[in-house]
């Protein structure tokens, strides 16, 4: 990675559109506009299978007990997450009752700029009907938009039990995929998420949808993975901090456990934060670090790479006695992620204008990270 | 269809329905069904697509309870469950007739016309279920000429076993005819605000019983604690735990939907009552108006017989007089032709003195002549300043008679000969026509013209001034231009002679109301209405034209201010 002139001023050097900026007017202006192109993620399903509560849990801080008191969706809610956070998506929650694929709705208006489809299944409840409206919903949407990912929340898993929640998915996925294949849908991909607003499952499986959409997701993994490598760090995660999704970590196979852990340091540090913390809230970097040493000789340490993104390492009690490397690695780490994004907004500026049809830019950029 | 009002609701499984409508349908289409009784026993199936020809679901009572048994069997079979239904399935509805305007309202679950459905059902979705109004619950409009316009109230109802403890309704309003929609916005929005208040005071005293008897927060906390899923009874089946209820159910008010009905009817009636539609003609003419003075002046004083009320109104119609006298004599048709063969600098001395009050005289043997000549020379001069005299053998006075026909032994005294307020045409019939008369007017076409061998001495001691006024010049103009028809000429001359006696009531006003001096009569005139001395002179005359009716409403308010 070659240091270049834009390094040091990370809010003009990242792209417009994964938006990382302050508040000032100007760039408010430029989202208003690019605002149509974002990434959209629709959450579909039957009504009362937890659509609204998802959303509000992951995006609004809702407590899982509140959402059994949220009445039921009339209306398309479209959320923008991308004021307070570094991803930058539309989620829009989309009432169960109301059969959107009829013909007197526009279909290309709502699969068109869609990126991802999360189809929520109620695991608690008898499944067979919920996977009949999946199946239309996901052919439909195929059809229309070949290009969206199509993601299917198990919800509700958190009343049955381990075996049984194997047991669903496998019996869910089955019945899903064999449909398709009978309907001769074979490169229609569904992946399957367990879920539950009572645990960080949501957050997990919302994080992977998530990383589908970035397309700078492997270089920073790759670039993740060589910094555990090369600091004697077990795990590390990049987290999104507002929605505590983690937009990327190294090749290691994600720990449940060691998620749920990260989200906790980042909610301490988030309270800390908001409690004590500057109450300017211009988006600068603020240089927050924390180190939390834990009882089985862990010790769990975050660094802001900026304002909304923080990275989060879990490491040897050990390994910590070289903190100078890991902070010098993180440094460069630091450097090559501001790297990452601004190659695209370089990208844009040749082309001499910003970018205007979200995937073809995505794919675009990302071609272009991994030169 | 003229309006429709329904109620609507979210319903939390099926999404958003409707409830109630009560549809307004005039009784026309009801006629239609009378002369044609083989619809009624087959009313179900004789809808079709189109409006016009779907009759049956305007039939009277009797034939409804049919209608809905028929055609209910399709509707039915959608599940409807507690929530969406209002009414039970062998409930027909209700009807009220208005015999004064001959309409009728019904109120049913679903309207028949499928047509109507469609509006409504589609009304229905946009108003829960994609239109945002700002507070959720209160008035919005939407539509477009395809789908109606609507007048959309949202507004919840609370509901102690519903998901957030409240239920999703609203009260839309149909109309095709969207400035009618928009001018009933306050009063829509105010009958259907107050419906809905009662409807929630009504489920808020329900709900607070409720509420307090097993609050759901209680209830609906402890099966999450305590409902370990085990094999046995992981699959509920949906619907078995449904928490639907009826409207009657949550307001706790048996007797709601008859108060729906005629609430609804109640609004659509007095919505059509308070505006009525006029057609706006603008004021009348003041030639109309002095004309029916004039009429009902004469008939009022019983002086002349009903022959002569017919001549006078026959009189006022020029194309009465003149169409009899056909081809054999010559006549003038119309001022264009008169200009024609007068031309045109006689024809303006005639029309000038005309128009400024001068006496016009026609004298000769051909009376038919001259009877078309005052006739088509009366249209210039408003109708009140008009005085005609077709046909006399003594002279009569200027203010007897303005336009003066006289027979051969008439002779006009000394005295208003030496007098200028007078123009004499003396019509002389030669008997060797042809030659010398196309030698002097070499441009009438020879054969098409009548007025062959007949010589108009003109005898006039009178200096016209070079500028005539404003109006008679105007007249003169579109007199002359021959690419305007004979009707276009007609408006124009109507539309200048009620400009100026526009003025001529303004003047009046100043002059004889407000008694103003001279001098500022002057200024008046030709500061604001900038009025030459010919023009007024005009004014001046035209001032005796004035209606009577005018006259009086004036010193009236004068009097009263």
């Amino acid at each position: 990675m070659e240091p270049h002139e834009g390094f040091g001023l990370p809010v003009e050097s990242f792209p417009k559109d994964f938006s990382y900026h302050g508040d000032d007017g100007e760039d408010a202006v430029a989202t208003a506009t690019s605002s149509d192109m974002k990434p959209r993620i629709l959450i579909m399903g039957l009504q009362r299978s937890g659509k609204s509560s998802i959303q509000k849990v992951v995006f609004h801080k809702m407590s899982p007990n509140e959402t059994l008191f949220l009445e039921s969706t009339s209306k398309i809610f479209k959320d923008d997450v991308s004021n307070n956070s570094f991803i930058n998506f539309q989620i829009w929650d989309i009432p169960g009752q109301i059969d959107f694929l009829d013909n007197t709705f526009d279909l290309d208006m709502i699969f068109g700029g869609t990126g991802a489809l999360i189809f929520v299944v109620d695991a608690q409840d008898d499944y067979m009907e919920a996977l009949t409206c999946l199946h239309q919903t996901v052919s439909k949407a195929f059809r229309v938009n070949p290009q969206i990912k199509f993601e299917i929340f198990i919800h509700k898993v958190d009343g049955l039990s381990d075996d049984h929640k194997i047991e669903t998915q496998r019996d869910i996925s089955q019945r899903a995929n064999e449909e398709l294949h009978e309907a001769g849908l074979r490169d229609l991909h569904l992946s399957f998420h367990l879920t539950s607003i009572y645990d960080h499952s949501i957050f997990e499986a919302f994080s992977k949808v998530v990383q589908k959409l970035i397309p700078q997701l492997t270089t920073l993994e790759n670039l993740l993975s060589i910094f555990v490598q090369n600091s004697g760090v077990e795990k590390t995660f990049l987290f999104d901090v507002v929605s505590k999704i983690y937009i990327a970590t190294d090749g290691s196979p994600v720990d449940m456990q060691s998620y749920e852990l990260c989200c906790e340091m980042i909610d301490v540090m988030l309270d800390m934060t908001c409690i004590y913390g500057d109450e300017t809230d211009d988006g600068t970097p603020q240089d927050s670090t924390c180190i939390i040493r834990l009882n089985n000789t862990s010790i769990l340490y975050l660094q802001e790479v900026t304002r909304f993104l923080v990275l989060v390492c879990i490491l040897r009690d050990d390994s910590f006695t070289r903190r100078g490397i890991i902070d010098y690695n993180i440094l460069l780490l630091k450097k090559a992620i501001n790297d990452v994004f601004d190659v695209r907004l370089r990208q844009g500026k040749q082309n001499g204008h910003l970018p205007i049809e979200g995937r073809n830019n995505l794919m675009q950029l990302s071609t272009s990270a991994n030169a | 269809m003229e309006a429709v009002i329904a109620l609507c609701h979210f319903c939390e499984q099926h999404g958003p329905s409707v409830m109630f409508t009560c549809e307004k349908i005039l009784d026309v289409f009801q006629h239609a069904t009378a002369l044609t009784p083989d619809v009624t026993s087959e009313s179900g199936s004789a809808e079709t697509s189109s409006y016009s020809s779907s009759v049956p679901t305007s039939l009277s009572m009797d034939s409804t309870l049919t209608n809905v048994g028929n055609l209910g069997g399709n509707l039915r079979k959608m599940d409807l469950c507690e929530a969406c239904r209002s009414l039970s399935e062998d409930d027909p509805g209700f009807v009220s007739y208005d015999r004064d305007s001959g309409t009728k309202f019904v109120s049913t679950q679903h309207p028949h016309n499928p047509e109507v459905f469609r509006l409504v059902r589609q009304a229905c979705v946009r108003s829960l279920s994609c239109e945002v109004c700002p507070g959720r619950e209160g008035p919005i409009m939407f539509g477009d000429g395809q789908h109606g316009y609507v007048i959309s109230y949202t507004f919840y109802v609370k509901d102690n076993l519903a998901r957030g403890l409240q239920r999703w309704y609203s009260i839309i309003c149909i109309m095709k005819d969207r400035v009618f929609l928009i001018q009933s916005w306050p009063f829509l929005v105010s009958c259907i605000g107050n419906i809905i208040q009662y409807m929630q005071s009504c489920a808020d005293s329900v709900y607070k019983i409720e509420s307090s008897e097993s609050p759901q927060h209680k209830t609906r906390m402890l099966p999450r604690v305590s409902n370990v899923v085990t094999p046995h009874n992981f699959r509920q089946h949906r619907g078995h735990n449904s928490n639907a209820r009826a409207l009657i159910q949550l307001t706790g008010n048996p007797e709601l939907y008859p108060y729906l009905h005629t609430a609804f009817t109640w609004i659509m009636r007095a919505c059509k009552m308070r505006f009525k539609e006029k057609i706006v003609q603008g004021a009348r003419m003041d030639d109309d108006v002095v004309r029916d003075e004039i009429i009902e002046r004469t008939s009022r004083s019983n002086s002349l017989a009903t022959d002569d009320i017919d001549e006078i109104q026959a009189d006022f119609n020029m194309i009465s007089i003149t169409s009899p006298c056909s081809s054999t004599e010559p006549i003038f048709t119309s001022l264009r032709h008169m200009r024609e063969v007068l031309q045109p600098p006689l024809f303006k001395a005639i029309a000038w003195h005309l128009v400024v009050g001068n006496q016009v005289i026609w004298k000769g043997q051909d009376q038919d002549l001259i009877t078309s000549a005052l006739v088509v020379l009366k249209q210039l001069l408003p109708v009140g300043c008009v005085k005609m005299q077709t046909r006399s053998d003594k002279y009569l006075n200027s203010y007897k008679a303005n336009l003066l026909g006289l027979t051969e032994k008439a002779c006009v005294p000394s005295h208003v000969k030496s007098a200028e307020h007078f123009i004499l045409i003396h019509v002389l019939r030669k008997n060797n026509n042809g030659q010398k008369f196309s030698h002097i007017y070499p441009s009438l076409p020879p054969n098409n013209n009548s007025m062959n061998g007949i010589e108009f001495r003109v005898t006039n001691s009178c200096i016209l001034p070079e500028k005539g006024p404003e109006m008679l010049n105007k007249v003169e103009v579109a007199i002359a231009n021959d690419s305007l028809s004979p009707e276009v000429v007609r408006h124009c001359l109507i539309c200048l002679k009620e400009e100026w006696m526009n003025k001529v009531k303004i003047l009046y006003k100043f002059t004889k109301i407000d008694n103003r001096d001279k001098e500022e009569t002057a200024r008046m005139l030709q500061g604001c209405l900038q009025c030459t001395d010919d023009d007024v002179r005009l004014l001046k005359f035209w001032m005796t034209g004035l209606s009577s009716k005018f006259k009086e409403e004036l010193r009236q308010s004068a009097l009263m201010p």
